[in-house]
């Protein structure tokens, strides 16, 4: 599959429709499920998704081998999510850097008894700027530097985010009775 | 608090001095208590204690707080912003109405018709009592709930009512040169501090155990000011409310507006005041000289124990209160001030009491002082 | 018994989100649209149409940061503020009224002037604390130091009336007092 790829992207360098759309085919739906985790409207992740593989291919000269073409097209397509977002106002607003943070806990546990789909239906019920940063993390598997690179928010922006949204998914956890006692 | 207070340690740092290091606090909102260091470092710790807020509740109060602290060209720097001693927060989603209680109801039935001599260690002890005050304690009376029923409760009894406490202590060498800008502080000094100082607090309070530098410059604006043990320095004082002030000796006041009262007068005081009251509760032996100097005044004076004082008032239009006996002295014929009262001999006491007073009324006592009712 | 949330959602994948049928033809669509060598008209629309939705961008981007840096952009009075209210005008009603009592009580202009000026520092510091009050409107501390601030005030000019008609009393005249 890696030997494929790595023809059908030189294929792309030379602006080989072909080889674009079946690269298209091979990522289409895992983009698109994807960009569903930060566009609601279907509509318009598919949108954001094939505005993603567009820019992709006009950029296709600056994919470097340092990562695999999958992330590479991952990171595009949430770019091109944010800028949805950020055409409907949504603001991932910076916190004064000044402020103090209690010394970090990284507790990410939670009762057995919540299952996957309630936690991430909780996910959905966050304040958008925390749920931004905590998909970022949990789903896509990107660090503080990344997600800051992302969403253009300084480091300590994304931690803070990323412990508020924490601790405010625990409390939605424990508050939908889905976890016994305090 | 109960037992499910949980204790988190905010902010830690230490610093390294010399004897050229110089500090400078700039509090606003903040509580801090300032004592002795142990060794030649200034050590900055501040913990909370919180009972029944959620964590988020609290890191959303924390990202309200700021405390910088840098140390640069020798001179530490310290900021701080919303740094609460305690933090009441109330929440009340009934349907009662909030109810200001007794706003203008005269006091006439509190009025006091005596004063009653203190002895200087009660004001101390009063002082170091407060120190101690817990945060639902001082909340003012007047602030209650009307319920729809009419009942009227407390926001004690509501309960809705949950504290956040803070402790910020700083621990701060004696050779450190330390200016102090606050405004709506809680500044405590612990211990005997001997460090040169230089405050300018607006609102909040200042409460000390012992000020002792000479060259300390402490102005005090529309705050509390309860000290235990004043020595040297220049203080301005005004606007305080319920002043108190264990033992003094060796510095000037400069008062406007403020209650203010003395439990010991020592050796080289000065006052200089404006409509201020003053309570003069006890006199060293040897105090050698007191001066004041003040216009639409209310001094309550209990004599000195021992028999070699001497005092007299200067001035005009002032009544002065002694036993039942009320005397006045008008403007002399130019309008202008004049020998008022003598008691004893002024030219051979050791002690001197010597008051400049205009528009003021002066009352005296030994052990009480008796209020004429008006 | 607990579970971490990372392992939990470690591979995560939705599983029932589906691309629409004709979705491969549209975007082919759109990929021969976007390469499509421009003739220079062409490139000038395609230019202005850029910049146009650059603008809007960045109007409404601006737009945005304007509103989220207001902290409250629907002003909403709480039923404290709508209390404390009541209670400052009654208060300033009770402080003018006194004010006028003293103005007319007092002979001394200089003793107005410093009273004049000392009300007007209260005041100064009464607006600060409500700007810090709209901030946090939950916090007691602030509340009571509104209405601290207020009965000061009114102790104020209270206490100096009283003690100008303590003056005015009639009392004996002495030349001198002495004991």
């Amino acid at each position: 599959m890696q030997h494929n790829i790595e023809k059908l992207i030189k294929g792309c360098l030379k602006g080989d429709q072909k080889a674009q759309m079946h690269l298209y085919d091979t990522y289409c739906i895992a983009m698109f499920k994807i960009a569903c985790r930060y566009l609601q409207v279907e509509e318009d992740a598919k949108d954001a998704m094939q505005e993603g593989f567009i820019k992709a291919f006009a950029n296709i000269a600056n994919y470097k081998n340092d990562f695999s073409f999958g992330a590479w097209l991952k990171r595009i397509i949430i770019n091109q999510c944010i800028d949805v977002l950020k055409k409907k106002k949504i603001e991932f607003a910076s916190i004064d850097s000044e402020s103090l943070q209690m010394i970090d806990d990284d507790d990410w546990t939670v009762d057995l008894s919540i299952s996957k789909i309630q936690i991430i239906s909780e996910i959905e019920q966050l304040d958008e700027k925390y749920k931004m940063v905590l998909k970022l993390y949990l789903l896509e598997g990107y660090d503080h530097e990344e997600i800051s690179q992302i969403l253009k928010i300084p480091i300590k922006t994304s931690r803070t985010h990323l412990r508020r949204g924490r601790l405010q998914l625990k409390e939605l956890l424990k508050s939908s009775h889905y976890e016994a006692g305090y | 608090m109960s037992m499910n207070a949980q204790r988190k340690q905010i902010y830690s740092k230490v610093f390294d001095v010399n004897v050229q290091t110089k500090a400078i606090f700039n509090l606003d909102d903040s509580a801090v208590i300032i004592e002795p260091s142990d060794d030649d470092k200034v050590h900055l710790d501040y913990a909370i204690v919180f009972d029944r807020f959620s964590m988020m509740e609290i890191d959303s109060l924390i990202s309200k707080m700021k405390i910088e602290a840098t140390l640069q060209n020798n001179q530490i720097s310290l900021k701080t912003n919303n740094v609460l001693k305690s933090h009441e927060y109330f929440t009340y989603n009934g349907t009662g109405s909030f109810y200001v209680d007794n706003l203008f109801k005269s006091k006439k039935g509190n009025k006091k018709d005596s004063i009653f001599h203190k002895l200087k260690d009660s004001i101390q002890r009063e002082i170091r009592e407060k120190y101690k005050e817990k945060p639902l304690d001082s909340l003012g009376s007047w602030f209650k709930v009307k319920e729809e029923n009419g009942a009227i409760k407390s926001l004690k009894e509501l309960g809705g009512v949950k504290v956040v406490k803070g402790q910020f202590v700083i621990k701060i060498p004696s050779f450190v040169k330390l200016t102090i800008n606050a405004k709506t502080a809680y500044i405590t000094f612990a211990g005997e501090i001997k460090n040169e100082l230089s405050v300018s607090l607006k609102r909040g309070k200042l409460s000390a155990q012992q000020l002792i530098n000479e060259y300390n410059q402490i102005n005090i604006d529309d705050a509390g000011f309860e000290v235990e043990v004043i020595k040297n320095g220049e203080y301005t004082l005004n606007n305080i409310s319920k002043g108190l002030i264990g033992s003094i000796y060796n510095a000037q006041i400069t008062s406007e507006f403020s209650k203010i009262e003395i439990g010991e007068i020592a050796k080289g005081v000065s006052i200089t005041d404006f409509n201020s009251e003053y309570w003069f509760y006890n006199w060293t032996p040897n105090f050698n000289r007191f001066n004041m100097y003040s216009e639409y005044s209310k001094i309550n004076l209990f004599y000195p124990d021992s028999k070699k004082y001497s005092l007299s008032t200067f001035g005009f239009n002032t009544k002065h209160h002694f036993k039942n006996v009320i005397g006045e002295i008008g403007p002399n014929k130019k309008g202008g001030k004049s020998k008022m009262m003598i008691v004893g001999d002024e030219k051979t006491a050791k002690n001197k009491i010597k008051m400049d007073i205009i528009h003021g009324v002066i009352r005296f006592g030994k052990d009480v002082i008796s209020i004429p009712r008006s | 018994m607990k579970q971490d949330i990372k392992e939990v959602l470690n591979g995560f994948e939705e599983t029932n989100k589906e691309l629409p049928a004709a979705h491969r033809t549209e975007f082919l669509e759109k990929l021969q649209g976007a390469e499509k060598p421009m003739s220079k008209p062409e490139n000038f629309y395609y230019f202005i149409k850029i910049a146009a939705t650059i603008v809007l961008f960045v109007s409404v981007g601006y737009l945005a940061l304007n509103s989220f840096n207001k902290s409250d952009p629907i002003i909403v009075e709480t039923p404290i503020e709508k209390q404390l209210k009541d209670i400052e005008m009654q208060y300033l009603k009770h402080i003018d009224a006194e004010w006028q009592n003293f103005v007319a009580l007092a002979t001394d202009e200089n003793l107005i002037k410093r009273f004049e000026q000392k009300l007007n520092d209260l005041d100064a510091g009464y607006q600060e604390i409500t700007v810090k009050f709209k901030q946090d409107k939950n916090n007691i501390l602030i509340i009571e130091s509104l209405v601290e601030n207020l009965q000061t005030r009114l102790r104020l000019l209270k206490d100096i009336q009283e003690h100008i008609h303590l003056l005015n009393q009639k009392s004996e005249q002495h030349e001198n007092i002495t004991i």
